[in-house]
């Protein structure tokens, strides 16, 4: 068991480059044309990582900002986009103004995150009335087949996953409309066989006990459950719940 | 990791069509409409590639199986 997050392996930057995530910059690049931020938009990745959002949405002549947690991550970022504007924060606390953002990406970092309904909270102060959030993160999809006994480390990109229903009612629940929702399950079968290939076992990226090849968790309740990977386009509404 | 899918025994081998010696390079394996580039065993000639049993059935059965949701 790795005692690092996924996205801080070696094996993995190596072999996914600085989009540590399925589908690369493709999933990052759809939810920009769904979002449809122009030149003027504000936009903040939160959990930018290695700054690869921040260079694609620059390179679109948007205002792009990153924010992570991680130094070393903003370190690796810093050297390799030297003139992005990357600032160390956390996302439960946003250094941002109220109603001062056009809009938010924030990309297989949710389900890490500690606090989430914080953080929900956190995006929907500093965003502007009708501001658009771009959210794309593994999802659990019920399954009828028995599930596979195992544990999920607490550091898994797994361990905070949640079914779309419950993930659909918290973003609700915190004042945001669901404008769309794209499964792109594909990708992550695609990497998850990139990694097979490459040698790298799946119990390293998903921070799963075995290696799962299967990819299957059982929920709480006991009921199987399998990854999925999707992408939610949000946007604030004007009040919360 | 460029060796990752080849085992010493595969350089070994001979292209019949060719006869030449077996080299490692990139070869593109699609399956079931994704494209993957995997250092191989293939023939610098006519770039024809050799699939150990070992890989068809280890890795390559893992991937089948993860990209058919089996």
């Amino acid at each position: 068991m790795p005692a690092i997050r996924p996205y801080e392996s070696p094996a993995l930057q190596f072999l996914l480059g600085p989009a540590l995530r399925p589908g690369g910059l493709s999933v990052t690049q759809r939810a920009a044309e769904l979002c449809d931020f122009s030149g003027k938009d504000r936009v903040v990745d939160l959990g930018c990582g290695l700054g690869a959002t921040v260079d694609f949405l620059s390179r679109r002549e948007i205002d792009a900002s990153g924010l992570d947690c991680s130094a070393s991550m903003l370190a690796k970022a810093r050297s390799r986009y030297p003139s992005a504007r990357l600032v160390r924060a956390d996302a439960d606390r946003l250094p941002f103004r109220s109603e001062i953002l056009d809009g938010v990406f924030c990309e297989c970092v949710f389900s890490l995150l500690r606090d989430p309904v914080l953080v929900l909270a956190e995006v929907h102060r500093v965003l502007v009335g009708r501001g658009r959030w771009a959210l794309s993160d593994l999802y659990l999809q019920p399954q009828s087949h028995p599930p596979t006994p195992a544990g999920v480390s607490p550091i898994s990109c797994l361990a905070g996953a949640r079914l779309r229903p419950q993930m659909d009612l918290m973003l609700q629940d915190a004042g945001f409309s669901i404008l769309a929702w794209e499964d792109h399950t594909d990708r992550l079968k695609h990497l998850a066989a990139e990694l097979v290939f490459a040698g790298i076992p799946l119990s390293e990226f998903f921070a799963f006990p075995s290696a799962g090849l299967h990819l299957q968790m059982p929920l709480q309740d006991g009921k199987p459950a399998k990854p999925g990977f999707a992408l939610w386009i949000l946007q604030k509404e004007s009040c919360r719940g | 990791m460029k060796e990752t899918n080849v085992r010493p025994e595969d350089l070994a081998w001979r292209c019949m069509a060719c006869d030449r010696e077996m080299e490692i390079g990139p070869v593109t394996v699609e399956y079931m409409g994704h494209r993957f580039t995997v250092d191989l065993a293939r023939c610098p000639g006519c770039g024809r590639a050799m699939v150990s049993e070992d890989l068809a059935m280890g890795k390559m059965a893992e991937v089948e199986q993860i990209l058919e949701d089996k």
